[in-house]
């Protein structure tokens, strides 16, 4: 019974796995589409925060890039 | 026929435009320099009278921005709150509490989707705020909204075209905080404009009268760009 319940246990996790990397992977699709979207705030309107917006956008992006990769070799 | 006579010496009047009637819409614009020269010396991110750093995409190199507009800083306490509300759940309540049979790789991706989630909705609420501007320059009146991820909408109306400008103020936020919302019926195609939640808004309708009145008078004065 306890072995059935492990090879239960084990296949929830793999299930858990497959659903935070695609929830990763949407998130690093955002990431990209928040850059796009500051590219047309900013031609919309440009102050002083062009490249502190810009650079954010592109670091977050990284960010969601690298927790990606990790979430692979982790999980 | 003293029609035609008294015609002829009408517009032969405006092309003698004496310079004290040139005075008069400059004279208006000064007065509302003066007005929102406290503005301009204390600018908050919210009200900015007369920008110097800011360029919007349609503007032309004669119009001059006389305010930028956002909705009062006040509006964005119910995510700040939410964000920090979620930022402390974590610490006070870990996940692997929560669920005890959790393998200790995926209580720490657990927590890493969770602070990730916590900066979309804080760059989501602050984009869309800090973006989404009300525009009032001495020639338009621009409305720039960013609805989506994408999408952006931008509406506007020429001063000559604002037939009525009210607001309303209402609640105990808006009355303590000094906010509210300025509606402009206009003769454009777009025939209302809104701007929600902007701070001062008296001080908004009267600069918008103030405009109207100016562009009355560089009629007169045949000066219309």
């Amino acid at each position: 019974m306890s072995n059935i319940n492990q090879i239960i246990n084990v296949e929830i996790w793999q299930y858990v796995k497959y659903f935070y990397l695609l929830f990763i992977f949407i998130y690093v699709v955002f990431a990209a589409i928040i850059i796009r979207q500051i590219q047309l705030m900013v031609s919309t309107l440009n102050g002083t925060l062009d490249f502190p917006f810009k650079t954010i956008s592109i670091i977050h992006f990284f960010v969601a890039l690298i927790v990606f990769l990790l979430s692979i070799v982790v999980l | 026929m003293p029609e035609i006579y008294s015609a002829t010496h009408h517009s032969s009047k405006l092309q003698n435009i004496s310079p004290k009637k040139i005075a008069l819409s400059q004279q208006i614009m000064k007065e509302i320099k003066a007005d929102l020269s406290k503005f301009k010396k204390q600018p908050s991110i919210a009200f900015t009278a007369f920008p110097d750093k800011l360029k919007f995409e349609t503007q032309e190199s004669t119009e001059e921005i006389v305010i930028l507009l956002r909705q009062h800083m006040i509006t964005n306490f119910k995510w700040i709150v939410l964000v920090l509300a979620m930022s402390v759940i974590p610490i006070f309540l870990p996940f692997k509490n929560i669920f005890p049979m959790m393998p200790v790789r995926f209580v720490l991706m657990t927590n890493i989707i969770w602070y990730l989630l916590i900066l979309a909705i804080t760059l989501e609420n602050f984009l869309s705020w800090y973006f989404n501007v009300n525009i009032i320059t001495d020639e338009r009146i621009i409305d720039v909204d960013f609805y989506s991820l994408i999408y952006k909408r931008i509406s506007e109306a020429k001063i000559d075209n604002v037939e009525d400008v009210s607001y309303s103020q209402g609640g105990f936020l808006q009355a303590i905080f000094n906010f509210g919302t300025v509606n402009i019926q206009t003769a454009a195609e777009i025939p209302e404009l809104e701007f929600e939640n902007v701070p001062n808004p008296a001080r908004i309708a009267k600069v918008l009268n103030q405009l109207k009145i100016q562009e009355e008078q560089e009629k007169i004065e045949g000066r219309v760009r």
